[in-house]
Parts: structure tokens; C-alpha cells; sequence
């Protein structure tokens, strides 16, 4: 099954969409995902992380937010909302109601669903270093039976330092808007690339380099994120290098969108 | 549209039993295996816990250890056969695994943040890779069964196991596998408990879904497995899945139930069953006065209200992530022998929900059977079983 990428986004602290990141530079106060203000303040990082970057996809794409069938994979969870209420145990042993409903895995595609009055099914999954790859699964095993456009989307919050042992990846999230791969030819929708052929491999396919300051399981979205932006074909690994697994091919789209559009508007979540 | 794939093998261990004949015959027998909380808790509310607890893992999963990962791993005892010969069949990488889960090792997380508090260190043997993440459980899984092909988690909170079913079907119907082990499994834990508490829904008594009495729910724990192929003979089959959101409010459902009527809407139009050959409907039900508003206006409104219409949870508890996984097995075994369980708790009935709801057994043969599950964020999935043939 062939799918279309129709948009992106991505933000990791000081990098707040997919240019900046591949700039290498990093974007001063661009340090809280660009997430409307009232949303901020009452939500976790994970939801904050989720609505700047599907808001970014959404807007290259031209698909609004009330649309797409949303997957969204993350290893870990809500981690910090997690901890507030372990240490609200601790503390009194009384937790708070509205923490608690937010504490569940699918909080940040519940609460895209409700902002954006999207009544079609929301899935929220992890797969450890596998969870790149299975969100992409499940995305295009659900355009393959039909229906338009899927918002997929990857975020893990940093570990909690209290609780990890050794080195604690950072914040990474990323999120693509994919559809069918019906109408070939002129009618085609402009896309960024052609995604296909995503399987389990014995090796790397060595195909792209991960930066090694950014890592843990979201993270391994971050070559493919790389090949999008630079309008590069090729197999790209969607699993972290210690663990290559599953890859995926990517295919010229033949009418392509502009790339460099994501970096010329900002990128930033205006939808 | 998706073929109806058959259900070669199914296992749950709960608050009914540690054997899928237990739980099934305390079922039958109408005998609520719902008790006192074995946690240690500021507020009185009885629990579904296992009745004796899930053994250890072997010492080469020791590093992998929670309740979560020994639930998960004791439920499987009795679906390993199948599953073995779905490998032999099919290959490893051929055959893949999605259970839905909403707690995965917080348990374990919980105990080691207390000792962290109360010592200054964590656990020398605490690790959060592998005892809390959601794909910890699924390595231990992994790694019991031999599973070579695609493994994941869902967690969508109480529909999560239904859910998980509905990625099934999926991986079924792209031909990605030729067989998926789907289930669900979730433990007791301080935080669910203390979570719902504070939402003011836990019954201090036994819940009473469906009844006019109803105080709130319940939570229990379990582990559940269907074995799902793209070929084979089997006595019941997954027909359909219909999935919607509410887009209405984290923790509360839908007052007109609109997304509720999507998702059974849409199971009965994947499978092309009409309502009216639906023969019972094992509600989501967990006893709040909102779901039951809402599901019941669902239910009511779609298939009218002559569909017999019950709650398992009075039995069991709320199993959250293990909740969708569990209700399909008696959904399969309301087909397979025939008898739909009485709604207990439900007497006296709430009849202003306008549904028919069994207070006794009733024995009557089961062509197919809606089986609902909701959650936090507006989740909800319907499950359509059927017979075999």
C-alpha cells in the first residue's frame, strides 16, 4: 500500500518546525510547543506537543483539524502528568480529578478530538522502539480499507530524571498528514513524498544519519521527517539504530509540494 | 469491507476465576466475583481482584517484573497452544500481537516512587524501560509466545482492548498477518483507584450497572486473549468493528449518545447485519447514571428496546484497558452455549432507560452479539460477533 504525505510538522525544544531542526539552528524562545495560550496552560507537554505539530501538518496539507482519522503513538505516555499525581499520593494521597482524566494515554488525541469537533475513530498506541513504525502501520493499514486522509503522529515528553537511570532523551514530536494513493497523475493531490513498502528488516538500511544529541523511540521519526524536507528518495529506518526493524521506502511524488514552504511561512501551528 | 475472521481460541482470567471455565461458569451462574479491596485505600469500594494473585514470571523475565506482566503472562496459559500451532501455521513473523492496556507496570512505578520518597534511592532492581513502559508488556509477551510479526500496545483507556481488536482486523484484512493474538490486560493499581475516586464514580457497594440504584463503578483487573485468523473453522467470527469519537469531553460521554449509535451503526454496516438480527448487546455499562443515559439512548434508538441488554461489570468490575478483550469472550461464549447472563446488579431495573434488561439467565440462542466499549476522550468502539457459520 502506497500513501501520500500531504503535510508535516515537527517541534523539539528550540526547534519548532521541520527547517529548523535540518538548520541545525535553533530558534530562540522556541522553547513551549505553539499551542493556543489557554490550551497551554491547562494541558500536559504531551497534548501541547501533539496540537502544535498536527496543526502544522494540517496546515500544509489543507486538511483541517475536524477531518482525519488521528493515530498517535507515544512510548512512554504522560509521563509528567503521571508524576504530578505520584507526588500528589505522596503528599496528601488525594489526586487531583482533572489530572486524572488527562493522565490516560489517549488524553492528547481526546482532547484534539474535542478541539476540533472530530468525530472519527482516534487510536493512541506504544510499541517501545517499534512505536514509530507501528503508528505508520496502523495509519496506512487504515487508508488502506478506505476512507481519506489519517494524521499520524509521534511525541514522547523527556523521561521523568527522578525515576531514569543513565541518560534521559529529550522531547521529540513530529506528525504527517498521509491520504491514498488513488489518483495518480495530473489530478493527483500535491504531496511531499510517496510512502511504501514499510517491513521489518535483518539490517540497517544506513540510508540516513540520526543526529546523536536526539534520541528515544519518537525520535525515530526523525530520518524520515529529514528525507520529507529535503525532497530525498530512498529507504529510510523508522526504528532507532540500536534496534533497526522496521523501514520504509520513500518514492518521488511525482507533483510535488513544495518543501521549502514549510520553512518560508515558519511552520508554526496557524491552522 | 473486511472479511468476518474467525475466533480460533479465546482465554480470560478475572475476578471469576483463574480458568476460562471458571470465569464462564461463575457467569453462568449468575455469582459476582466482586469483593474487598486488596489495596490498602482512604475510602471503602469493593474491588474485581483476581482470587489469588498471578504467579511470578520465570526467572528470565524477572527483570520485566509487575502485576501488569504477570497478568499478562498468566492469562496467556491457556491460549498458548492455540498460538503455537497459528506459528507452526503461518510462521512467527506472520503472526502479530495488540493488547490494549491502560496501566501497563505503573503499579511497580507507583511502589518504587514510594521507596524513593521514603529511602532517598530507587529499587536497585527498578527500571522504567522495563517495568513500566507499554512496551515492556508487550517484550514479555514477545518473548513468551514466540511472535514474530508486528507487536503493539493500544491504550485508548477503557476501550482499549476493544480497540485493539478493531487493529486486528486490520492487520487481517491487509493481509499483514495471518493471525493476531488481541487482548487486554490491566492490574489494580493506587493511582487508578485513587483517579476514579476523585472523580467521585467509584460505588462504596457492589456496582449496579443498569439499575435505578446504581451508586458508581467498580474497578477490577484481568487479562483476556482472542485468537483471530484470516482462515480457519471456529464456532464464532468477528463480523465487525465500528469505532467513533465523541468529541464532547475528556471524562464524560456524550448525552445524546451520538457517538455511542456511530460506533454500533458502523459495526453492523462493516458486517451488513441488520439491527434487528442483533440478539443481546453486552453493554459498557460500569454504573454511572451518565453511561447509562447516554448508552441507553444509544442502544434504544438504533435497535429499539426489544435487544436484550447487559452489564457484565457487577461480575467482574470495570477491567479498563482488559475491559474490551474480556466482554468479547462472553460475547463469544453467548453464541457459542447459547445463554445471555443476568445484568447483575441491575435489579431493580432503571426502567426509564427503556431497555430490556435480564435480571435472571435467560438460555436463548445468539446469532450475533454487539459488545461496547467507551472511554476517557470520547472513545468508543463496538464489537460485532456472530456464529461461526
Amino acid at each position: 500500500m502506497a500513501v501520500r504525505v500531504l503535510g508535516m510538522g515537527l517541534w523539539m525544544p528550540g526547534f519548532p518546525d521541520p527547517a529548523s531542526w535540518l538548520s541545525g539552528r535553533a530558534v530562540e524562545g522556541a522553547d513551549a510547543p505553539n499551542a493556543q495560550s489557554k490550551q497551554r496552560r491547562r494541558s500536559s507537554l504531551l497534548v501541547n506537543m501533539v496540537a502544535d505539530v498536527a496543526a502544522q501538518a494540517s496546515a500544509q496539507a489543507g486538511v483541517p483539524l475536524s477531518r482525519p482519522r488521528v493515530v498517535v503513538g507515544s512510548a512512554f505516555g504522560e509521563l509528567t502528568t503521571l508524576m504530578e499525581m505520584l507526588d500528589e499520593r505522596e503528599r496528601d494521597g488525594l489526586l487531583s480529578p482533572l489530572r486524572f482524566q488527562n493522565s490516560v494515554h489517549n488524553s492528547a488525541a481526546g482532547q484534539l478530538s474535542i478541539a476540533h469537533k472530530n468525530k472519527t475513530p482516534a487510536m493512541s498506541l506504544a510499541a517501545g522502539n517499534d512505536t514509530v513504525a507501528m503508528v505508520l502501520l496502523e495509519a496506512i493499514a487504515l487508508l488502506a480499507l478506505g476512507g481519506d486522509e489519517v494524521l499520524a503522529i509521534v511525541a514522547d515528553e523527556p523521561l521523568p530524571q527522578s525515576i531514569t537511570r543513565g541518560h534521559v532523551a529529550g522531547a521529540v514530536s513530529a506528525a504527517l498528514v498521509l491520504a491514498p494513493d488513488g489518483d495518480s497523475g495530473a489530478g493527483a493531490r500535491p504531496a511531499l513524498a510517496i510512502l511504501e513498502d514499510l517491513r521489518q528488516s535483518q539490517a540497517p538500511s544506513g540510508s540516513v544519519e540520526r543526529p546523536q544529541e536526539v534520541d528515544g523511540p519518537s525520535a525515530a521519526i526523525l530520518p524520515l521527517i529529514a528525507a520529507l524536507a529535503q525532497g530525498r528518495s530512498g529507504r529510510i529506518d523508522v526504528s532507532p539504530s540500536e534496534d533497526p526493524r522496521w523501514s520504509i521506502q520513500v518514492r518521488d511524488a511525482g507533483q510535488v509540494r513544495d518543501a521549502r514552504q514549510v520553512r518560508d511561512t515558519g511552520g508554526v501551528g496557524n491552522a | 469491507m473486511p472479511a468476518a475472521f474467525p475466533v480460533t481460541a479465546y482465554a480470560a482470567i478475572n475476578a471469576l476465576g483463574t480458568t476460562t471455565r471458571d470465569v464462564v461458569a461463575r457467569l453462568h451462574d449468575g455469582v459476582t466475583g466482586l469483593g474487598a479491596c486488596p489495596l490498602e485505600l482512604p475510602f471503602e469500594t469493593p474491588t474485581g481482584a483476581l482470587p489469588e494473585p498471578p504467579p511470578a514470571l520465570p526467572a528470565s523475565l524477572a527483570a520485566w517484573d509487575s502485576r501488569t506482566a504477570r497478568l499478562a503472562v498468566a492469562g496467556l496459559a491457556e491460549i498458548l497452544p492455540a498460538l503455537a500451532r497459528a506459528i507452526a501455521r503461518h510462521g512467527a513473523d506472520r503472526v502479530a500481537m495488540v493488547v490494549g492496556t491502560t496501566t501497563s507496570g505503573l503499579g511497580r512505578t507507583e511502589e518504587a516512587y514510594h521507596d524513593l520518597k521514603r529511602t532517598g534511592a530507587l529499587p536497585q532492581d527498578y527500571d522504567l524501560h522495563r517495568q513500566h513502559s507499554f512496551g515492556a508488556m508487550m517484550e514479555v509477551l514477545r518473548r513468551v509466545t514466540g511472535v514474530g510479526g508486528p507487536c503493539f500496545a493500544v491504550s485508548t483507556a477503557c476501550s482499549a482492548s476493544a480497540k485493539a481488536v478493531g487493529s486486528a482486523q486490520r492487520l487481517l484484512a491487509t493481509g499483514t498477518a495471518d493471525a493476531v493474538l488481541v487482548g487486554g490486560v490491566d492490574a489494580l493499581s493506587q493511582t487508578t483507584l485513587r483517579g476514579f475516586n476523585s472523580l467521585q464514580i467509584l460505588s462504596p457497594v457492589f456496582c449496579q450497572p443498569l439499575s435505578r440504584e446504581r451508586r458508581g463503578i467498580n474497578i477490577g483487573e484481568g487479562a483476556a486473549y482472542l485468537l483471530l485468523e484470516r482462515e480457519g473453522d471456529a464456532a464464532t467470527r468477528l463480523l465487525g468493528v465500528g469505532e467513533s469519537s465523541d468529541a464532547h469531553h475528556m471524562s464524560a460521554p456524550d448525552p445524546t449518545g451520538e457517538g455511542a449509535r456511530a460506533a454500533m451503526a458502523a459495526a453492523l454496516a462493516q458486517a451488513g447485519v441488520s439491527p434487528d438480527a442483533v440478539d443481546y448487546i453486552n453493554a459498557h455499562s460500569p454504573g454511572t447514571r451518565l453511561n447509562d443515559l447516554s448508552e441507553g439512548l444509544a442502544i434504544t434508538s438504533l435497535l429499539g428496546g426489544r435487544v436484550p441488554v447487559a452489564s457484565t461489570k457487577g461480575y467482574t468490575g470495570h477491567l479498563l484497558g482488559a475491559g474490551g478483550a474480556t466482554e468479547a469472550v462472553f460475547s463469544i461464549v453467548a453464541i457459542e452455549q447459547g445463554w445471555i447472563p443476568r445484568s447483575v446488579g441491575a435489579d431493580p431495573v432503571d426502567v426509564d432507560l427503556g431497555m430490556n434488561v435480564p435480571t435472571a439467565r435467560l438460555d436463548t440462542p445468539c446469532r450475533n452479539v454487539l459488545s461496547n466499549s467507551f472511554a476517557f476522550g470520547g472513545n468508543n468502539v463496538s464489537l460485532l460477533f456472530g456464529g461461526g457459520n
